[in-house]
């Protein structure tokens, strides 16, 4: 589905937490082999504070990207919450934020869930929206504390961390959204039962069956639709659950790894889920030239993944001081210990409630 | 404000404690009981800040007067931490007007029946809930941060403490008081922090309590009351809201006021001040003139006599009754040894960190 | 929680918690945090409303070792008094720094966190604290 130059992206902003547990940590304590960080590329996660959650989180993210695109609340027609740790599982944390940030009563409101792609799938509706004239613009935040059995793999990368997109006309907007095309099949790579306080995932079989068939399967159908080449692409953003599946999937697209490692953030904040490659293509709006083109592949467990052509405008060189930068984020650390990362994040077994 | 015609005649108190024993009835009971005045009463008011939250008990008036078989008018007085002084201000226009001729006010309040952070959290809602509670702004915060204030500017750590040895010194020779131990500035260094710079040696004695005063319309014949002369009342600013937290405008202006009014000098006068927290009684006395950044005390001859909030203890909606009676006590008997010979006695009181604040004058 | 938290009570002062609103009162022109019908300074019923940019000074805070809770888990609290740059004062609590990195004068900004919540199956009341601004 080629799309005609008529949605973009107004604004973004990305939230970060400080607090940084390192993989070295959760190796040591978990009996891992000390070597296994390096080989799934990870130095270090970031963890949110007990406080925190996806809804606190994607509220910062969304309040710098409403500024960013420089559109009042009241300019907001919808707003898309995508994520895999909702405080709660029926009420919706889109209303919460939308009210937080003073968005009009008169519009579309939902939480999305795609394992990892659901942001994605939000910008991909607002598109829609956009085009056909029934959203001025929309507002699509991803945001997760993302849970791992403590002790699993995925202790090693699953972090916290949200991201936020005002999705408006492309005329007015600072990268515009040239092409997008969504490739999804029922695969169960990677799941997390209702009752389940942490996912489940088939290990091996969440790679090439899930991961890299879907995303190159996206991207493929990207570049027929469009004609375009992976040549045509300054940069490549892909769905990062670990600090080495971009790099492979790159490789197997024939995209050189200079361009993927400008938007390559797990290795330092971890897996933020749905935040994922969005934080990437935040980072890389706030280095790239106008003029760039930009591949971003998103990916979720179940299993989907978006491909979006993004052409970065003039506009975006104003818009990326009127907030924090991703890379400063990045730079703000605390370091915790393993034993502070289970109070922040609720780990340990107690009686709760009065 | 009131100027009256009414009298403390008599009236007794249960030491603050932890009294696991004791209801709030039982409390009561006692009380009225030991209270040889109280037997001859027309009205009831009881005064008492947590009964719901403490006992799940609503209409606590009605109930005492069942229990201990006084079977006359009642109503509850509440004000958080300065409902005694307000039950006694309605006690006192009750019989000033002629309505009833004499009054028992029973302070009683329980603590213990949780865990003390239950009871923290209860005196936590003295504040505002919805946006002071909720915040987590607890009432310690302003204390400390109060006491950061003062210290700022010139104020010496040491002067809070000096506070908080005078009343446990002074606490030592009072009967009802909870806890009657020397305390020195050493204490202070191993101290547990509650906010700091704000320790444990900094606050209020927690412990169950129950006092009892009569207030007559006419004097006791023997000679032994005191005559209620004034009770007025400021409403003060929600601490966030003012210039400084540490400038506790109503207590100052009400304290100052009544000084004037009847030329008084709080070093020879009886009086008792709400010292919650150690910052709080420094600040106002600061304010009133009467310490420098050195807080010499040594010049206040009956200064919290009792031990204060700080060393008799704070059973909160019973504190104020607590005070009205070792006032009237330090004016006729004599309290832990000490008898004022000033004509005039003063209670202060205040609603937390003086969002209202409330004075009451006797007189020998 | 003591009680369980009450959802109407909380969903009607919402503005006040998820937002900053200052009352200005046109009569004495002083300012005061949250919406009010009345001017506390003054009395007078004359007031407007104005939401705050969020930005502020940290002049001044304290560690709270005070426990209310006890599911707390997390003592100890930084609390401090905070000057937005409207000129207003507030109390809040201050999030995302360790006690020793904290400076009174810091620039904070408004951030929207939890408050309270019953868990596991109760309400969340959701609100703001203050974050130190991220120097870069």
């Amino acid at each position: 589905m080629v799309t005609p130059l008529e949605a973009g992206i107004r604004g973004w902003g990305v939230y970060i937490p400080r607090f940084r547990l390192s993989a070295h940590d959760v190796a040591i304590l978990w009996g891992y082999d000390s070597r296994l960080p390096k080989a799934l590329g990870m130095i270090e996660k970031a963890v949110a504070e007990e406080d925190e959650d996806s809804v606190t989180m994607g509220w910062y993210a969304a309040k710098v990207a409403i500024r960013r695109a420089g559109v009042s609340s009241e300019e907001i027609d919808a707003v898309f919450f995508g994520t895999e740790s909702k405080p709660y599982a029926v009420k919706p944390s889109a209303t919460i934020v939308a009210d937080a940030l003073g968005v009009k009563k008169r519009k579309l409101a939902t939480d999305l869930e795609f394992a990892c792609r659901a942001a994605g799938e939000g910008i991909r509706i607002s598109i829609g929206l956009v085009k056909s004239g029934l959203a001025q613009n929309t507002l699509v935040i991803g945001s997760d504390t993302a849970q791992a059995n403590p002790g699993d793999l995925l202790d090693f990368t699953a972090s916290s961390g949200a991201v936020a997109y005002v999705i408006g006309s492309s005329t007015s907007s600072v990268a515009t959204i040239e092409a997008s095309v969504t490739y999804v099949t029922d695969t169960p790579d990677f799941w997390r039962r209702d009752r389940s306080p942490y996912p489940e995932h088939a290990e091996i079989f969440t790679g090439e069956p899930a991961y890299f068939h879907h995303i190159v399967s996206a991207v493929k159908l990207l570049l027929e639709e469009t004609g375009l080449k992976v040549t045509d692409f300054d940069y490549a953003v892909f769905h990062q659950p670990n600090g080495r599946f971009p790099l492979q999937v790159a490789r197997q697209l024939g995209i050189p790894q200079e361009k993927v490692a400008p938007g390559l953030v797990t290795p330092y904040i971890g897996n933020t889920y749905n935040a994922s490659a969005l934080i990437g293509l935040a980072k890389v709006l706030e280095e790239a030239r106008p003029g760039s083109r930009v591949l971003v592949a998103t990916f979720g467990s179940g299993a989907g993944s978006d491909a979006f052509s993004i052409v970065v405008n003039e506009a975006v060189l104003e818009a990326v001081n009127k907030g924090p930068r991703v890379t400063d984020m990045m730079n703000s650390r605390i370091q915790i210990s393993y034993g502070e990362y289970s109070k922040f994040r609720g780990l340990l077994l107690r009686n709760v409630g009065d | 404000m009131i100027d009256v015609r009414a009298h403390i005649v008599g009236g007794s108190v249960v030491k603050v404690d932890r009294h696991f024993e004791l209801g709030y009835r039982d409390l009561a009971y006692k009380v009225a009981r030991d209270c040889l005045e109280c037997s001859d009463v027309d009205y009831v008011i009881v005064s008492s800040a947590l009964p719901e939250l403490s006992a799940h008990q609503v209409d606590l008036g009605t109930h005492i007067v069942q229990w201990i078989g006084r079977k006359v008018p009642v109503a509850r007085v509440e004000s958080g931490e300065s409902s005694g002084l307000a039950a006694v201000e309605l006690a006192a226009s009750l019989v000033a007007s002629g309505a009833y001729r004499r009054v028992m006010v029973i302070g009683a309040e329980k603590v213990t029946e949780y865990p003390t952070y239950i009871a923290n959290y209860f005196y936590s809602l003295t504040l505002d809930y919805e946006y002071e509670v909720l915040r987590g702004v607890s009432p310690p915060v302003y204390a400390a941060l109060a006491m950061k204030e003062l210290i700022k500017s010139g104020v010496r750590r040491d002067c809070f403490s000096n506070w908080a040895i005078r009343m446990h010194e002074n606490a030592i020779s009072v009967p009802h008081a909870m806890l009657k131990f020397k305390i020195t500035y050493e204490s202070f260094k191993d101290a547990q922090v509650l906010s700091d710079p704000l320790t444990l040696y900094d606050s209020f004695a927690f412990g169950d309590g129950a006092a009892a005063i009569v207030v007559s319309s006419t004097p006791d014949r023997n000679g032994s009351s005191v005559e209620l002369v004034l009770s007025k009342t400021e409403v003060g600013l929600p601490a966030y809201a003012r210039d400084s937290i540490s400038d506790f405008i109503a207590s100052t202006k009400l304290l100052k006021e009544v000084s004037e009014r009847f030329k008084l000098d709080l070093r020879k006068t009886a009086v008792e001040l709400h010292d919650s927290y150690t910052t709080y009684p420094i600040a106002i006395l600061r304010s009133l003139g009467y310490v420098d950044d050195r807080c010499d005390l040594t010049e206040f001859e009956f200064l919290n006599t009792s031990g204060g909030l700080k060393a008799r203890g704070h059973p909160i909606g019973a504190t104020g009754i607590y005070q009205a009676y070792e006032v009237f006590k330090v004016l006729t008997d004599g309290l832990g040894g000490k008898r004022a010979l000033s004509e005039y006695g003063l209670v202060h009181s205040m609603s937390g960190p003086d969002n209202l604040s409330r004075v009451l004058v006797l007189k020998r | 929680m003591f009680l369980k938290l009450s959802v109407p009570q909380f969903w009607r002062v919402k503005e006040n918690q998820y937002k900053l609103v200052i009352t200005v009162c046109s009569e004495c022109g002083k300012k005061t945090i949250f919406k009010r019908p009345v001017c506390p300074h003054c009395g007078s019923g004359k007031v407007e409303y104005v939401e705050s940019s969020g930005m502020g000074v940290l002049e001044s805070f304290t560690k709270v070792y005070y426990k209310t809770n006890s599911s707390e888990d997390r003592l100890p609290e930084l609390v401090g008094a905070v000057r937005l740059s409207e000129g207003v004062r507030l109390i809040g609590e201050i999030v995302g720094v360790r006690e020793d990195e904290l400076r009174e004068n810091a620039k904070v900004e408004a951030v929207l966190r939890r408050y309270l919540s019953d868990d596991p199956y109760g309400v969340i009341y959701y609100g703001i604290k203050f974050k130190p601004v991220l120097t870069h």
